[in-house]
């Protein structure tokens, strides 16, 4: 098993009701996997899937990549505003 | 050449190490456009005038609404159901009558973006939603005319620098928008996200520092976070194709000359 941390910014801040936590996933898991568990975990995050953007030890990923022990994880929406 | 008036009223930038005169000099040549007069814009467009950006378009279809206010700085009680584009330009011109501001009342679309965006050195993306934000992009594409994108929600925002042909393209970023909404926003939330974008702008025009080019600034105020992620090109991206060709974007010499 590995560890990797989760941040969480804006909107699915809102919905996980805390700003980061560390998962425990198995080795050779990828980046979608563990928005699956996220969501699972964070039930109301789901709502927002389609509007999740993440980003894996601070660079922008597509989800396929495979995770590494003390990976750093973001997860955010993209912000419309003006 | 710099007059005397110049050189006294942008001294304490003048001062900044690598900026000079011959950075003055630059932003006076500087001619750019800022897509939309609501909070981003208001922050955006009041900073480039007061730093003596040479020429600027500022383009918006609207009119003032009394719950803009909070956040549009450029305009003010008394112009409540007035163009946002003549708020907008008379307050630039008070702040600094050495710009030249013109106001477009026009809503950007396909068919106009490139037109209204010829000219300029730069685009600065004040928008409040993807749909338009893609026809800039695609126009930016078009034109190779860096983007200086931003958008701002709650007490937070989003900003990034597109360097066309170099760096990801808003749609490598946002291939897929968030649904239209009235997005709540605090007015020093979109005059954060603002200010960072024009400090991106005075950069470009400068040559100065280091650009937000291939990242993604998120800033969550609520909780007062903020990261920076490097975002990559989408060899699959409808709007660029991703380039393939991964271009250095360190190897900014010459790029962003004017």
């Amino acid at each position: 098993m590995i560890r990797v941390k989760v941040k969480f910014f804006s909107a699915h801040r809102e919905a996980a009701g805390r700003g980061q936590t560390e998962i425990e996933v198995k080795e050779g898991m990828d980046l979608k996997s563990l928005l699956d568990i996220i969501f699972d975990t964070y039930p109301e995050m789901r709502k927002l899937a389609g509007y999740t953007v993440l980003s894996l030890n601070h660079r922008y990923a597509d989800g396929s990549e495979v995770l590494g022990e003390g990976d750093e994880v973001a997860v955010f929406p993209p912000v419309e505003g003006g | 050449m710099l007059t005397e008036r110049d050189k006294e009223r942008y001294s304490r930038q003048i001062a900044i190490p690598g900026f000079g005169e011959e950075g003055q000099e630059k932003l006076e040549k500087g001619r750019v456009a800022i897509a939309g007069a609501g909070g981003l814009g208001s922050a955006v467009a009041i900073y480039l005038a007061a730093a003596g950006v040479g020429y600027i378009r500022i383009i918006d279809d609207d009119t003032v609404e009394l719950s803009n206010l909070n956040r549009q700085i450029l305009h003010g009680d008394s112009d409540i159901g007035r163009d946002k584009v003549l708020s907008a330009v008379e307050r630039l011109r008070d702040a600094n009558p050495d710009v030249e501001v013109e106001g477009v009342r026009e809503r950007i679309t396909g068919e106009n973006a490139v037109e209204l965006l010829g000219g300029m050195n730069a685009v600065v993306d004040c928008l409040d939603n993807f749909d338009t934000r893609y026809v800039l992009n695609d126009a930016s594409i078009a034109l190779k005319m860096p983007l200086f994108h931003g958008a701002c929600s709650e007490m937070g925002g989003q900003v990034a620098t597109v360097i066309p042909g170099r760096t990801a393209c808003l749609r490598c970023m946002f291939p897929d928008p968030p649904p239209p909404a009235k997005t709540p926003v605090l007015g020093a939330a979109a005059g954060t996200i603002g200010t960072i974008q024009s400090t991106e702008v005075v950069k470009f025009l400068t040559g100065t520092g280091d650009l937000l080019a291939g990242k993604l600034l998120i800033y969550d105020g609520m909780f007062g976070e903020y990261d920076i992620i490097e975002v990559k090109r989408n060899g699959k991206c409808p709007s660029c194709g991703g380039g393939g060709e991964a271009e250095d974007v360190e190897d900014r010499e010459g790029v962003w000359e004017v």
